[in-house]
């Protein structure tokens, strides 16, 4: 899973008929330190967030999961929760490397 | 859920991180084991209509890593 920073809001007329009534929201992949981490993509929304919500996403086929009755529809990226708090410790704090030798992890 | 950084060797380049539920009372610093496949988090879960990909299995003791090279 991943975040997503809500950008704006998809219409669509015309979709696949299971689609009808779901809402889709233009989101934003990001990295923990909140910066983008790729291009805009369009997920499905559940959880009722708005313009600017830092959400979390889940994508492939568990987004469609995420769907409350039908869940076998061709969705690939869904918004699962909002964030209320987010607390993450700079890199420099941890060792993130593996090194040879056997290292233990208390 | 925890933000996840995943390792990497000494060359290697740095992976995304990302977000994971933690099934294990793991904490920030611990180095975990994740899985990353959506089947097998709802295994892990037990929950045939979870909607999870990444679920923290397991908290590492030690790693032993040989010949580098």
């Amino acid at each position: 899973m991943l975040f997503g920073r809500v950008r704006g809001t998809a219409v669509c007329t015309i979709k696949y008929p299971d689609l009808v009534g779901t809402k889709f929201l233009m989101v934003e992949p990001l990295d923990k330190d909140l910066k983008p981490t790729g291009p805009l993509q369009i997920a499905v929304d559940v959880v009722h967030a708005g313009h600017g919500d830092l959400c979390i996403m889940v994508r492939s086929r568990e987004a469609a999961l995420a769907m409350k009755d039908n869940k076998f529809v061709p969705v690939d990226l869904a918004l699962i929760g909002i964030v209320d708090e987010l607390v993450v410790h700079d890199d420099g704090k941890f060792d993130l490397t593996l090194k040879e030798g056997t290292t233990h992890y208390a | 859920m925890l933000v996840v950084q995943p390792l990497t060797l000494p060359d290697d380049d740095i992976e995304g991180d990302f977000v994971a539920l933690d099934n294990t009372n793991a904490g920030v610093g611990d180095t975990v084991l994740v899985n990353r496949e959506g089947n097998g988090a709802r295994q892990v879960l037990n929950n045939p209509e979870a909607c999870v990909i990444s679920v923290i299995v397991g908290i590492v003791d030690s790693v032993n890593i040989q010949d580098l090279n």
